[in-house]
């Protein structure tokens, strides 16, 4: 065996409380359980240049997914971070291969402590910080102004053509505080899209995050949690990838990866530099100057590198909650044949 | 159609990979579609709509391949195509380095900040170099570590204002412990998260309070370090004031503790108004000779807290005091605060301690012998204790010998080990054997030795802290986690001594000392000295320090990156060495608080600035020049001094226009002034090889339209024996008779037909095409030929003189290099005149000289020696036969192309010499002493990159890279021609030349 690689587990756990109990009775009789630790079979589910999913099988909630990410990896909220995890480690790992996952079965937060894969092995020695979106200190409406609004949207370049209408459906859906609509148009977006991060989960993060960043406001906030309940009600494993499920669960809680949030802070200082116009209308500062093209080109460089799509995809649902309630963001294909009329 | 579907579970793609193998399935003969994605209720829908029949089991973390085909044939295969898809993604992705290999590791500060989004930089460099380090990283917006000593209070001082006026924050120098984010910084303890945060001015003082309050089961926030000079009076606590406003703005803070030795009572009332009006909770833990004692200070804070103050553990203790000691008490400390603590509270009972580092009133030790009667205490952590050694906590060795002698003629003996990231790995068994060897020592002499050993450690520290334990207590030692405690039992086991009685208290020579602070409480209506609100605090990147996960950029000592690895928190190191030139001249230019913002002014005007052909014209004309007025390549030169080529192009030059009959009698007019030389650039024009201007020859005409500059350049001659190699003969001059009478004119006519001719468009399209515009120009002459070629072939010139126009143009690939030049000069004209920046505007090169010009300091010539460039020869020539570097085109490397982006243009290298790899490399190489990237001028091959742009004086001194010039070779001998073509530098000369005028 190597040496092992010093590792920073996620705060957010992979396996709740209730699972951990569940898979203690069930290994109840193994040595792998001891009174402060549990150790379990995985197996490698997924390998990309800079990191690997380990697959768990957690029983009750099916396979949950733990990302392994290096230092160029994409840094998800829910993932171990191994920062000396390098290409001839991943060259000794493939698809299927067994692996084996520790957790601490402390109380409050059972946490990842160990991972080993091959010739691999990796121990927690602290807990990292996942960014967080906390609202902003802005003076004045939350909401952006169609301007605003419509330089990033026009640059935005989601996976699925009607990937906006959804957003916007839901959108309005949790607005109006119809339940029953709120399911329906979340169900329009769970899991809508080819890969392991469907673009409509994607979107749904950014409303999720929209909906945290605009919590100071109490309507914003019951949105939020008519959000939250919409989808735990979903059962969201059996509608979407577990690694998303994961995801989306984090997004609720504000979570997400740094170039979210570096793009959310742009976009908070896009509002704070409008300014107002004589007769009390918002404007917004042409963006043709220089130096905020420059800087919105630094924020769509840093999303597109995000997935194919998904930084697009998070980001249309994002100024969904942002849109003003006037302005209708039709879908091209809208009115033809080609429309999603669900 | 036959269909086929594979359902495959435990499965990750990600949607590029999935995209990637349906486009391969989908090209398989016969197959007429595949769909692949993950099995989700959508998804499923979508497929059965296309007619596949997904089974209902199908689960969401499925990966589904559905596929249609001609016949059961081409399924097969289309399933085949799938796995080898998969496959060489598996083989891909554990191996991906990309087309252009690893990037190379960061050479600047600037530079790992830039790639990493750095949180904090480390700096563990010489003091006379850590300004320069500390600022750099300053200035790319990251706070800063500095472990470096020997930083003088000016730089100190300058370092600190310049990181307050940027929300950041100096921890240092000479600070060597904190914790931030939940990353141990240097020598810190692995602590229990809490809610106290730490300001420390002193390291092993804040170890001692840290560990107290894990040991408490309290815990801690953030330990931000200040250096230990930062409560005096010269630096006016400028990091303590930024640390309490960071913690005032951090969420998991309820109280704050400073930790000190000694401060000026001053700087300590403006901290404590500065507390009361930011509303934090402080408390003191200041020694001094009101106060003493660190623990009492820690139980005072923990008590406010509303924690229970423990007992403190101890291990080994018999608890008795009956039998004191003869002899002296020997203090041998790692810790210069835990000395200071020592002889603090030993001097309140035994009166003077002697010592290295004395408190006032007591004798300073002299030599290394330990004196056999007098109280004694030693930090072996004092500056002259380390020469050319590490500190007693990484190398304990010095130390442990002292101990082991110590048992001769010790009272008692008392020690600190300190324990945590960055202290040694395993201190235990050395210094229990050391301990051992005392006791055995005084034991022969008919002695009891008591050893009182102060642990300042956590039971989670990298080393075993019980075992640590078990080794001391069996070595005979007794073991407390309070080094107050420690000293005061130490005390108690010593007899008194004929000590000389002294009236006053014991105090640390230095700033003034003050009484005990009082604890400062959250008040109303304070004098307020700072405006920084809470709030503002947490917006600001201090706020991001103290809350984000932490990266990490290290220059410096290894063992810093070291333990951040061991705590999983993801460090850069950059390769430091000390930069060419004076150092504090250096940092005096990066201080300039109109640097930053004057090269980025530059920058943005360099790439900005526009570029038109507008017309071309006799240089008498557009330039100005009088008849027996010439110019040449590169800065300023004498006649007498120039290089064969450029007295070959300069002596034909002057028969050409007929000031002469022979090319003797023209090298004597240069020789004695008659006929003058002055650089191209002196008249904003540039000029390839030797340069040489002359009034009759047609010049280019650029203008730029966004900054209205203009810039000239004569035309090119072709390849071989021309002028500009130095060539005179009838040929050249012949041909220069035909450009003056021919091709002059009709190009002049023909641009004035056309108009305008974007030459800007023609820079960003060479590179595009695998062209770099200095030693490979033949995109920009190609498309200039079909710019012009509509309007030259209607104009009314003889269509033999047409004729022999366009056979010129497209015989000479180098053509358009005479229009990318001018394109360069526009763009750094743009950039020029900036005062206080550091860009380079202008090198060029004379055949004897090689010159810069810089942004900030006017027209001034900044020179070294021509260089002989390195690179491959045409026929028999060799490096005897080259002449040392000439010609304006480097231009072109000044404004972010030709070398700088032979990332380009790989194929340069089969002219230059290299090989592809040395290309791409050179490239990224300029990135490191460059200012940024142009948004037009991109290179495909690296991700359509952006070229480097704006070369920085500063960052070239800083990382010892040279910009890197593509260039032909003259023949040293006037006539020879072009000798081959090579890889050439700047001399440094240059740069260090360019700094002294900077730093003025």
């Amino acid at each position: 065996m190597s040496r092992t690689l010093p590792a920073a587990a996620s705060p957010l756990p992979l396996l709740d409380h209730d699972d951990v109990t569940a898979l203690e009775s069930i290994l109840s009789s193994s040595p792998e359980v001891t009174s402060s630790e549990m150790t379990v079979d995985a197996t490698v589910i997924g390998l990309f240049p800079t990191g690997f999913y380990l697959g768990v099988d957690a029983h009750r909630r099916g396979t949950q997914v733990l990302p392994v990410m290096g230092p160029d990896a994409l840094q998800l909220p829910t993932g171990l971070q191994v920062p000396q995890l390098t290409a001839d480690h991943l060259g000794g790992l493939r698809p299927g291969m067994p692996a084996t996952v520790t957790f601490s079965t402390a109380p409050a937060h059972p946490r990842v402590e160990q991972i080993e894969a091959a010739n691999l092995r990796c121990a927690a020695v602290r807990t990292w910080r996942p960014s967080r979106i906390e609202p902003p200190d802005l003076s004045g409406p939350r909401r952006c102004s169609l301007g605003v609004v419509a330089s990033v949207q026009d640059r935005l370049n989601p996976g699925l053509n009607d990937l906006a209408l959804r957003s916007v459906n839901l959108v309005r859906a949790l607005k109006s505080g119809a339940a029953e609509d709120v399911d329906s148009f979340a169900r329009a977006l769970l899991g809508y899209g080819p890969g392991s991060t469907p673009s409509g989960d994607d979107a749904l993060c950014g409303i999720a995050l929209a909906l945290r960043w605009t919590s100071q406001s109490e309507f914003s906030s019951c949105q939020h949690s008519l959000l939250a309940s919409s989808l735990v009600g979903l059962a969201l494993e059996e509608r979407t990838t577990a690694v998303s499920a994961s995801l989306l669960r984090a997004a609720l809680d504000g979570y997400c990866i740094p170039e979210i949030e570096r793009a959310v802070a742009d976009i908070a200082r896009l509002i704070r530099a409008e300014k107002i116009s004589g007769n009390g209308h918002r404007t917004t500062p042409p963006l043709h100057s220089f130096d905020e093209a420059h800087g919105l080109d630094e924020v769509f460089a840093n999303i597109s590198r995000i997935g194919h799509h998904s930084g697009h995809d998070l980001l249309t649902g994002f100024l969904a909650v942002l849109t003003p309630p006037e302005l209708t963001l039709a879908s091209p294909l809208e009115g033809t044949i080609h429309a999603d009329d669900s | 159609m036959p269909t086929t579907l594979d359902i495959r579970s435990g499965l990750y793609y990600d949607s590029v990979a999935l995209m990637q193998v349906s486009a391969q399935v989908k090209a398989t003969e016969g197959v007429d579609a595949a769909l692949i994605g993950m099995g989700t209720e959508l998804n499923v829908g979508l497929m059965r709509d296309a007619g596949f029949d997904i089974p209902d089991s199908t689960a969401p973390n499925d990966l589904v391949i559905a596929i249609s085909g001609s016949d059961e044939a081409a399924l097969t295969s289309g399933l085949a195509a799938v796995d080898e898809a998969f496959t060489r993604i598996a083989d891909t992705a554990a191996r991906s380095l990309g087309p252009t290999g690893a990037e190379q590791s960061p050479l600047t500060v600037e530079s790992a900040v830039e790639r990493t989004s750095s949180t904090l930089v480390v700096v563990s460099v010489p003091g006379d170099y850590a300004g320069i380090e500390t600022i750099a990283a300053l200035d790319a917006g990251n706070s800063v570590l500095l472990f470096s000593d020997n930083v003088d209070v000016d730089t100190e001082v300058a370092l600190k204002h310049r990181a307050a006026e940027a929300g950041l924050i100096v921890m240092g120098p000479d600070c060597g412990t904190a914790i931030v984010a939940g990353a141990g910084l240097g020598f810190a303890n692995e602590v229990r998260p809490g809610r106290i945060g730490i300001v420390a001015a002193s390291g092993t003082g804040a170890q001692q309070v840290s560990t107290l309050l894990d040991a408490a089961g309290a815990g801690i926030s953030q330990l931000i370090g200040t250096g230990g000079r930062d409560l005096a009076r010269e630096v006016g606590g400028l990091s303590a004031k930024q640390a309490l406003k960071a913690l005032a703005g951090d969420e998991d803070t309820d109280h704050v503790i400073i930790v000190s030795k000694p401060a000026d009572a001053e700087v300590v009332a403006e901290i404590e108004v500065l507390a009361a009006d930011l509303g934090i909770d402080v408390s003191w833990a200041v020694l001094g000779p009101e106060r003493t004692d660190l623990t009492a200070s820690v139980e005072a804070a923990l008590d406010r807290c509303g924690f229970t103050v423990p007992t403190w553990p101890s291990w080994g203790t018999t608890g008795t005091s009956e039998d004191l000691q003869q002899g002296p008490l020997v203090g041998l400390f790692c810790g210069g605060t835990m000395a200071d603590e020592a002889m603090l509270i030993a001097a309140e009972t035994l009166g003077p301690i002697t010592s290295n580092i004395p408190l006032g009133g007591a004798e300073k030790m002299t030599g290394a012998e330990l004196p056999t009667s007098a109280h004694t205490v030693i930090d072996f952590g004092d500056d002259g204790m380390t020469q050319g050694r590490a500190h007693p906590m990484i190398d304990p060795s010095l130390r442990l010998g002292a101990i082991a002698e110590a048992g001769g003629s010790a009272g008692v003996l008392l020690l600190d080990l300190v324990l945590g990231h960055g202290a040694h790995a395993a201190p235990a068994e050395g210094l229990a054997e050391a301990i051992s060897a005392a006791r055995l020592a005084a034991a022969q002499a008919g002695r009891e030795l008591p050893v009182i050993v102060s642990l300042i450690g956590t039971q989670s520290d990298p080393q075993d802290f019980s075992a640590t334990v078990g080794s001391l207590v069996g070595a005979g030692a007794e073991v407390y986690v309070s080094n107050a405690q420690a000293t005061r039992r130490a005390v108690s086991l010593i007899a008194p001594l004929n000590q000389p009685e002294s009236d006053n208290a014991p105090v640390r020579p230095g700033p003034s000392t003050h009484g005990a602070p009082a604890n400062t409480k959250a008040a109303a209506n304070s004098a307020a000295t700072s405006d920084v609100s809470a709030s503002d605090a947490s917006a600001t990147k201090l706020g991001e320090l103290l809350s984000a996960e932490p990266k990490v950029v290290s220059v410096g000592l290894s063992l810093f990156a070291d333990a951040l690895r061991a705590q999983a928190v993801p460090v850069v190191e950059v390769p430091w060495q000390p930069p060419v030139g004076d150092a504090s001249r250096l940092f005096s230019v990066m201080s300039d608080p109109r640097r930053l913002t004057a090269n980025a002014q530059a920058l943005e005007a360099m790439l900005k600035a526009g570029a038109q052909l507008v017309g071309l014209r006799p240089a008498r004309e557009c330039l100005g020049l009088a008849d027996n007025e010439f110019l040449h390549s590169g800065p300023p030169l004498d006649f007498e001094r120039a290089s064969g080529p450029m007295r070959g192009a300069l002596a034909g030059a002057v028969v050409f226009e007929g000031l002469t009959d022979t090319l003797e009698e023209a090298e004597a007019g240069l020789a004695d002034g008659r006929f003058s030389m002055a650089p191209c650039h002196s008249k904003d024009a540039v000029g390839p090889m030797a340069g040489v201007i002359s009034p009759s020859m047609w010049m280019f005409e650029l203008i730029d339209p966004v900054y209205g500059n203009r810039a000239y350049c004569s035309l090119n001659e072709g390849l071989g024996k021309v002028l500009r190699y130095g060539a005179n003969n009838d040929e050249v001059l012949d041909r220069l008779r035909w450009m003056r009478d021919i091709l002059g004119p009709v190009l002049a006519q023909a641009v004035a037909a056309h108009g305008p001719i974007d030459t800007k468009y023609y820079v960003s399209q060479m590179l595009a095409s695998g062209d770099e515009g200095h030693n490979r120009n033949r995109t920009a002459t190609l498309l200039f030929l079909r710019d012009l070629m509509p309007d030259l072939l209607a104009l009314d010139f003889a269509t033999d003189d047409l004729a022999e126009v366009c056979s010129f143009l497209g015989a000479n690939d180098y053509f358009a290099l005479n229009l990318v030049m001018p394109t360069c000069k526009l763009a750094m004209a743009a950039a020029k005149g900036i005062p206080g920046s550091s860009l380079v505007v202008t090198m060029a090169r004379n055949g004897t000289d090689f010159g810069i010009q810089l942004s900030g300091t006017g027209d001034e010539w900044f020179t070294g020696p021509a260089q002989i460039a390195e690179g491959l020869y045409l026929g028999d020539f060799g490096p005897e036969d080259a002449n040392p570097d000439i010609g304006d085109s480097a231009i072109t490397e000044t404004a972010g192309i030709g070398g700088l982006a032979m990332a380009a243009a790989p194929a340069v290298v089969r002219l230059v010499g290299g090989d592809v790899a040395f290309a791409v490399e050179t490239t990224r190489r300029m990135y490191e002493i460059t200012a940024g990237e142009h948004p037009i001028n991109q290179i495909p091959i690296l991700e359509f990159r952006g070229v480097p742009s704006g070369i920085d004086l500063v960052k070239v001194l800083r990382t010892k890279v040279l910009p890197q010039i593509n260039t032909g070779m003259a023949g040293r001998i006037a006539g020879v021609g072009q000798v081959g073509a090579g890889l050439v530098n700047p001399p440094m000369d240059c740069f260090t030349n360019g700094l002294e005028s900077l730093g003025q």
